[in-house]
């Protein structure tokens, strides 16, 4: 897919319109509404398309949807939902859950999130920019996530391997979240918010599109919580005020004609009740920082009818800043990663029935350190630092081998310069016998490459830890098949049933000189089913439900995974109510999962959330009950970290938000 | 950042925000129906047909519509115009058969129940079909409409343009929210 951004003005947009525009833009909006669709199309299109509607619908429309595999969440939902982090989006998908360990949210997808894995297996792009970092590899999707929810316009889940076009990463699927433009969010808006364990959030965003047709959005956001106070059963007492959670992030995207630059900071210190890595239970300088920033500049043009040029030049940083408390000295676990990157990509139509993508990407790693010491008395551990670069190069071709049958393949080969080459393909033979109704039969493959974490995380003096530079990449192989089938005119139903094997797994295991080391070795694979529908009604409500059966096992000893529901089961139904109110709610099963030393439960979810578009003029509000019921239930939790087998999640919290735009 | 140094910079930032925002224009709303039809006559105005489909003769382009009756009124207004030299001809349809013979097929949400068997029907008949019908349906023409956060966007299939055998300016798709 391409997302053309929309252009600009151009110069010799003929008198009259710019005249009628103008007088549209001093008059007040009644007297433009009554503009009729005859004097309309003598505005230049360019200039149509930021007209604001004055809709005649009560309840939004849902916005593009993406590619056929792919899942969307729009600032629509998330409004009508009440979704607070992009964690909270996901969790609304088909087939994902998320997991929580008190410092970061972690995504399940295809039965498949091993506590101690810091989402490395799957990829998550803001405007084409990768967001997991050059040390962990990680997505960060909690409070952490780089963007303030406010600011996104719309997000898309790709499940399976997107290795054949996006590389490294896109393992189990591909998160692409999608800022909004400065015709979204007109003008000014303030957003505060208040909610359970004192939790406070203030935001500004600020949108415009300028006579010369550039488009500026800015956005600021600053967050803090107290967290709750938990009580831990390990070690018999309450962890008082140690759930502490501060953001500040700030985003700004500029566009001008075929460029746009955007840039973001987020830096985020949480502090963690469950007293990770034996640290002191109860100590108030236990804490985590993570600082993301970033640059990307991407230019997009038709070199031809037939041909699209796009590329972008990136800068990102991430930092991570750990402060471990022990008796007698706090220990300081610190990362620093730095990278640079280009990325260009054509494609073409050139070919009838073809449509043929090309890309290429550079990745140079400027910096990768990581150290670990501790304060007092002074001493370091370890100390390391690589500079690696990678490249990828890939084509993909759309082709219509008849009206109703189209073959997508693709091809992708990666370069890394620690250890050397992969080529992955992916092959979807699609028939599409009747509109509404289709059948996608799929094979896919995808690696991701170890990370510096695993692979320069301690040297052979440090103590208890060892990084691993002899690692190779692990792999997957995987198989599905999608039907889809309208029912009447109004219902839509999807079908899956997939595959996945991987193999060369990359684990954390305690070697015999009682020292934590990553290996290549697991081998697992997992056989699941996939049912969803959804439905419209003319009113404006909407459902949607899905429900998924999935069994993930290691191959050696057929053992059930860690963390791995067998059963997803979830239900959204928005719904207008009188005097423009409107309701979302949900429902979210999560099935019961294994943990390392035994299990726990299933639990069921309820969500509501009441709105209010103009409530006075320009003012939206929302109220929101998270977990309405109560509903007691925890996460497994990473044996590697935690003494807990597994950690209790939050109860009922409710959120009040208010936004004014003027 | 210490808290106090960041809430200054965020009074700062703020500060600077406001005095830009002076100079912002201020929004222009117009009717969601004449608006769409508008966007209608766009599309036309940037779209190719096969040669068999538009004669040469400078007969009219023919906008067939099957949507509520305030919307069909809405895309008549275009009657009054030219493309590209061509009248217009607009023409409300009822049951899928009436599609052939449209160079543009719009379908609104009263289309809804018929909207498969009428795309079944002008699939291969290079017919421009666009419609703002917010479910799965939008994947099946090859424009769609929708709202987004206020404005009117849209979102070019380019399989189904391919299969309709029309073109589609690359003007159009520089302003479709997607192409793909």
């Amino acid at each position: 897919m391409i997302s053309t951004s929309r252009t600009t003005s151009r110069v010799g947009a003929n008198f009259f319109a710019s005249a009628l525009l103008f007088s549209m833009a001093t008059a007040h909006a009644a007297e433009s509404a009554g503009l009729t669709a005859g004097q309309l199309v003598d505005i230049p299109f360019e200039q149509l398309v930021t007209l604001e509607v004055s809709s005649a619908s009560r309840y939004s429309q849902k916005i593009g949807e993406a590619p056929s595999a792919a899942v969307v969440v729009d600032a629509e939902e998330i409004r009508t939902f009440g979704y607070r982090t992009l964690a909270d989006v996901l969790r609304s998908m088909p087939g994902l859950y998320i997991s929580n360990d008190n410092s970061w949210s972690y995504i399940g997808v295809r039965g498949f999130s091993r506590p101690g894995d810091y989402n490395t297996r799957v990829l998550l792009l803001v405007d084409g920019y990768r967001v997991n970092d050059n040390i962990f590899n990680q997505a960060y999707i909690g409070n952490e996530f780089l963007v303030d929810i406010d600011m996104i316009a719309r997000v898309e889940f790709i499940p399976g391997p997107g290795a054949s076009a996006y590389g490294d990463n896109a393992f189990f699927g591909v998160i692409n979240v999608i800022t909004k433009s400065a015709s979204a969010m007109p003008g000014s808006t303030v957003t505060a918010e208040a909610g359970s364990h004192n939790s406070y959030k203030g935001g500004y965003r600020y949108g415009n599109r300028f006579d010369n047709g550039a488009e500026l959005v800015l956005g600021i956001t600053h967050y803090a919580s107290e967290g709750r106070d938990v009580f831990s059963p390990e070690f018999g007492a309450v962890a008082h005020d140690l759930d502490d959670e501060r953001y500040s992030k700030l985003f700004a995207k500029f566009t001008y004609q075929d460029w746009t630059v955007e840039g973001g900071y987020m830096k985020r210190p949480k502090s963690n009740p469950s007293a990770p890595y034996e640290s002191v239970f109860g100590d108030e300088r236990m804490e985590t920082v993570d600082t993301h920033a970033f640059v990307n500049a991407s230019y997009s043009t038709a070199l031809s009818d037939e041909l699209n040029f796009s590329g972008s030049l990136y800068y990102g940083t991430y930092d991570y800043d750990g402060d471990y408390p022990y008796v007698g000295t706090l220990n300081v676990d610190r990362s620093r990663g730095r990278r640079a990157g280009v990325e260009v990509r054509l494609l073409s139509t050139a070919f009838a029935g073809h449509k043929l993508l090309g890309g290429f990407e550079y990745q140079k790693d400027l910096r990768q350190m990581q150290r670990n010491y501790d304060v007092t008395p002074p001493f370091e551990y370890f100390k390391t630092d690589s500079t690696p670069h990678k490249y990828g190069i890939f084509v993909q071709d759309e082709y219509a081998i008849r009206d109703d049958i189209l073959l997508n393949a693709g091809l992708r080969y990666d370069h890394y310069s620690q250890f050397g080459g992969t080529v992955n393909p992916r092959v979807a033979l699609i028939y599409h016998p009747s509109p509404g109704n289709g059948l996608k039969l799929i094979y896919g493959s995808a690696y991701r490459a170890p990370n510096a974490y695993e692979m320069f995380y301690g040297d052979e003096d440090t103590d208890g830890y060892r990084g691993n530079p002899d690692l190779h990449p692990e792999r997957m192989h995987t198989y599905e098949a999608v039907l889809e089938r309208s029912f009447g005119a109004s219902w839509h139903g999807t079908l899956s049933v997939f595959h996945y094997d991987v193999e060369n797994l990359i684990s954390q295991i305690t070697d015999e000189t009682d020292t934590l080391v990553f290996i290549n070795g697991e081998d697992m694979h997992t056989t699941g089913i996939e049912l969803s529908a959804e439905k419209r009604w003319q009113s404006g409500a909407r459902i949607k439900s899905n429900v998924s059966y999935q069994e993930a096992r290691d191959k050696t000893d057929d053992r059930w995974l860690v963390n791995s529901p067998r059963l997803l089961g979830k239900l959204a139904l928005a719904v207008p109510l009188a005097r423009a109110w409107q309701a979302g709610m949900e429902l979210q099963y999560t099935g019961e999962r294994r943990t390392t030393a035994g299990e726990v439960s299933g639990y069921a979810l309820a969500n509501l959330t009441l709105n209010r578009k103009n409530l006075l003029k320009g003012l939206d509000f929302s109220l929101s009950a998270y977990n309405l019921f109560d509903k007691e239930y925890e996460d497994p939790a990473d044996s590697g970290a935690f003494v807990q087998d597994s950690l209790k999640q939050d109860g009922r919290t409710l959120r009040i938000k208010l936004d004014y735009r003027f | 950042m210490t808290s106090s140094g960041l809430s200054k910079t965020i009074m700062i930032f703020l500060g600077c925000l406001m005095a830009v925002k002076v100079y912002a224009m201020p929004p222009v709303a117009v009717s969601e129906y004449e608006l769409k039809a508008a966007y209608l006559y766009n599309f036309a105005l940037f779209t190719t047909w096969p040669p068999e489909k538009m004669a040469a003769d400078g007969s009219a382009v023919v906008f067939c519509v099957i949507a509520q009756d305030a919307q069909v009124a809405s895309i008549s207004g275009l009657q009054s115009k030219k493309l590209r030299d061509r009248s217009i001809l607009v023409r409300p349809i009822v049951s899928p058969e009436d599609g052939r013979g449209c160079h543009v097929l719009f379908i609104g949400a009263s289309g809804a129940e018929v909207l498969p068997k009428l795309l079944e029907v002008v699939r291969d008949a290079g017919t421009l079909t666009v419609t703002d019908i917010a479910d799965f349906a939008r994947k099946e023409t090859v424009i769609s409409m929708a709202i987004e956060n206020g404005r009117l966007a849209f979102d070019v299939n380019l399989l189904n343009a391919r299969r309709a055998r029309l073109t589609l300016s690359s003007k159009l798709l520089k302003l479709a929210r997607s192409a793909n």
